[in-house]
Order: structure tokens, then sequence, then C-alpha cells
């Protein structure tokens, strides 16, 4: 009974004071095991991802040959373009932009509140990771952002996470707005100009607008356009391309913090 | 300690396999579940305060949420569950999913509650999201109790 009630006393102390000590305790002791986890469940998806991959072989096979003759298409325009680049930054005396330093991290875990969505990465103050820098997976796709910092870990709030605002556009188009976690792993797009133009399964990027993402990581595709009568804006519903739970390597950009 | 183990291995598992499996907002919360267990076959309310506020501190440092919600939140439903007992016996073991349901529900409430006061970010809670809540925790209860033999006795 005694105990208990000490117990809820040292909570509300906790809260109100900040629980650092306890946490980082608590992560210290946890995060092996979680990152285990992560991994095992990592390779279940896997697994059961190349078992339904095994299901559909030949259409996916079929679908993946015509997206490679597409890619290498846009390859060899690539690299004309770049080459063409190049040159006119050469003439025009303007230098190239700025590599990012990244930064590898593993996610150990994963939020076990619902209502959230966060995820506990290996690197921490002590690994130069600071509140605010952008997460991004291999392919440079987002992640989130570093909300949290521990000495030897970092919270990520994921893009999927409700008050994680991002400011982006569709690549192909430039129509802006700014997107957001929604039920159901979905992400959503807001003030999108109504009359602007955007279809389904276009790719949305960062526009680099908000100072907190670079420009031009993946965020994810349209899924559903929605356009009411009477609101001055547009809503879309797009697909994260962060898939969170086979995606355990990540990178934090450590040089981009505005 | 048998139990502190137990709360342990349900911390990891709900922060890594069950988070993975996530379906219209909710997930298992395999600690809650697990409290739930020890209350119905053989515990007292004020007996489980501790093992809620330790399983709850380790939900909370996994957690994105403001220290405390999780290790209060799991408190106040263990009290919550002391009332309960008055109204639903626990001789019937059918009983245990009446005790689950409300648990779920008694607990969301609490860190809808908690969430709101600390400000922390907005959430909502949506019938269909506890529906599905519920029948999760559902489920794990039945799963949990037929590992019974290694964690409850």
């Amino acid at each position: 009974m005694w105990g208990g009630a000490l117990g809820v006393l040292l909570v509300l102390f906790g809260m109100v004071f900040g629980a650092a000590p306890f946490e980082n305790a608590a992560l210290a002791a946890l995060s092996p095991f979680t990152g285990a986890m992560v991994w095992v469940t990592d390779r279940f998806a896997e697994f059961f991802g190349a078992m339904a991959q095994m299901k559909n072989g030949y259409a996916e096979n079929e679908r993946l040959k015509e997206e490679n003759q597409k890619l290498i298409g846009i390859a060899g325009a690539y690299e004309d373009l770049k080459k063409e680049n190049e040159l006119l930054r050469k003439q025009l005396q303007v230098s190239s932009p700025k590599a990012l330093t990244l930064l590898e991290a593993r996610v150990v875990s994963f939020d076990p509140l619902s209502a959230s969505s966060f995820a506990l990465i290996d690197k921490g103050t002590k690994d130069g990771v600071a509140e605010g820098m952008p997460v991004v997976r291999p392919g440079n796709a987002l992640a989130g952002k570093i909300s949290k910092t521990y000495a030897r870990f970092s919270r990520v709030m994921l893009v999927s996470d409700k008050e994680n605002k991002v400011s982006v556009k569709s690549a192909a188009r430039d129509t802006s707005g700014v997107l957001s976690g929604a039920a159901g792993n979905l992400l959503l797009m807001e003030l999108i100009e109504k009359n602007a133009p955007l279809d389904e399964g276009e790719l949305m990027v960062t526009s680099g607008l908000d100072g907190v993402y670079p420009k031009n990581l993946a965020v994810g595709w349209v899924k559903e356009v929605v356009s009411r009568e009477g609101d001055i804006f547009k809503q879309a519903y797009a697909r994260p391309v962060y898939a969170g739970f086979s995606e355990t390597q990540v990178f934090v950009i450590s040089d981009y913090i505005r | 300690m048998k139990k502190f183990f137990a709360l342990f291995a349900a911390a990891v598992l709900q922060a890594t396999l069950f988070a993975s499996l996530e379906f219209y907002g909710a997930s298992l919360d395999v600690v809650l579940v697990l409290l739930v267990l020890w209350f119905f076959f053989h515990g007292r309310w004020m007996e489980l305060i501790m093992p809620a506020l330790v399983g709850g501190v380790l939900l909370d440092a996994l957690s994105g949420a403001p220290f405390g919600v999780f290790s209060l939140g799991l408190a106040a439903t263990m009290a919550f569950l002391g009332f309960c007992a008055l109204l639903f016996p626990r001789e019937n073991a059918a009983h245990l999913i009446v005790f689950v349901a409300l648990a779920t529900v008694w607990f969301s409430l609490m860190v809808f509650i908690l969430l709101k006061v600390t400000g922390s970010f907005e959430v909502q809670i949506t019938l269909l999201g506890a529906a599905v809540a519920v029948a999760y925790n559902i489920a794990g209860s039945v799963l949990l109790y037929s590992l019974r033999k290694w964690i409850i006795t």
C-alpha cells in the first residue's frame, strides 16, 4: 500500500520535474532486448513479404520489368541533364549544393502508445545528435525528425505522427501542401490550392519551405484527392514511402538544423 | 522477481512485435493484459499498483508520450479493477473478458485525460479504434491465459 503510494508520488515528481535519469536507465536496460526483437520482427516481415511476393510472383515480375524499362530511360536522360547542369554551373560560376552529412543509426523500438508515432534510435547526444535533426532512410525517403535526445538514444517523431507537419510538393508538378499523419497508416496532405493539379499516384517530396527538412526527400504517394464544394483548399491522402517496421536502418542528417 | 521479468518481456514485446501489428490505431497492450490477468486470478488491486508502476515506467521510457502517462494510467486502471471486482465476481473465468474490456476502455480514457492534462499532443478516441483495442486485448488475454503456467501461477 505505502510502496504503491510512494511509487505514484515518484512518478508525479518525474512528470513535474523531468525523469531523464529514470528514462535513461530504463532505456539502457530495455534497448538490447527491444533492438533484438525489432531485428526479429524485421526478419519476419521480410519473410512474409517474400511469401506474398512469391504468390503474386509473375504479375509482380512483369510490373517490375516495365518499371525497370522506364527507369533505364530516365537514368539516360538524367546523365545528360547532370552533365548539362554541371556545364551551366561552371559557366555561371555557381557552386554545387553541399552534400548532407549523414550519421547511421538503427531503430531499437517503436512507440507502445498507438496514438502517437515515434521510434527510438541507438544514437544520442554523445554521437552528435540534436533535437530537430531530420532522419531519413536509405533511398532519400523521409522518416521523421529527432524530437528528444538522451546520451545514447534519440526519439524520432515519425512522418506518420499527427503532430509532425511537413511542407511538401508534388515531385512532378510542384503542387504544394502541408502533410501530417492520419488514421489507417496514411498521411494527410492539407492546404492544397483548390485548382492546383494533383492526381493519384503522384510522388510527394519535401519542399524545404518549413526549414526543418531538406528539399526533395520522398515522403509518400498520393492515394486519394478530396475536394469539397465550398472549401478554399483541398486535401489528399498519401501512402507513406517510409514503411516503419520493415526499415530499421536510418540516417540522421546532422548538418541541417536551421 | 518473476513478475518483474514478465513485465519486462511484456514491455519489450509491446514496443516491438505488437507495435508492428497496429490496426486502426490500436495494438495489443501486453502489459495491461498481463496486469488484468494477475488481478483476475489472485491479485488485490493494491498489491498490483507497484507492478503497474514498474510496467508503466518501462513503457513511458519507450514511448514518445510524456513520462507518467503509462505508469499513472496503469495504476489508475488497477484501482478501477478493484471497484469492478465488487460488481463482477471473479469465480467465473468468462468474466475475464469483461474485465479485459473494461480495463481497456478505462485505460484508454486515462491515457486520453493524462495527454490532455499534459497538453502534449492531440489524441482522438474513435469508436472503431476503441472496439479494435478491446478485441485485440481480449484476444491477447486468451493467448496469455494459455501461458498461465509460466506467467500467472
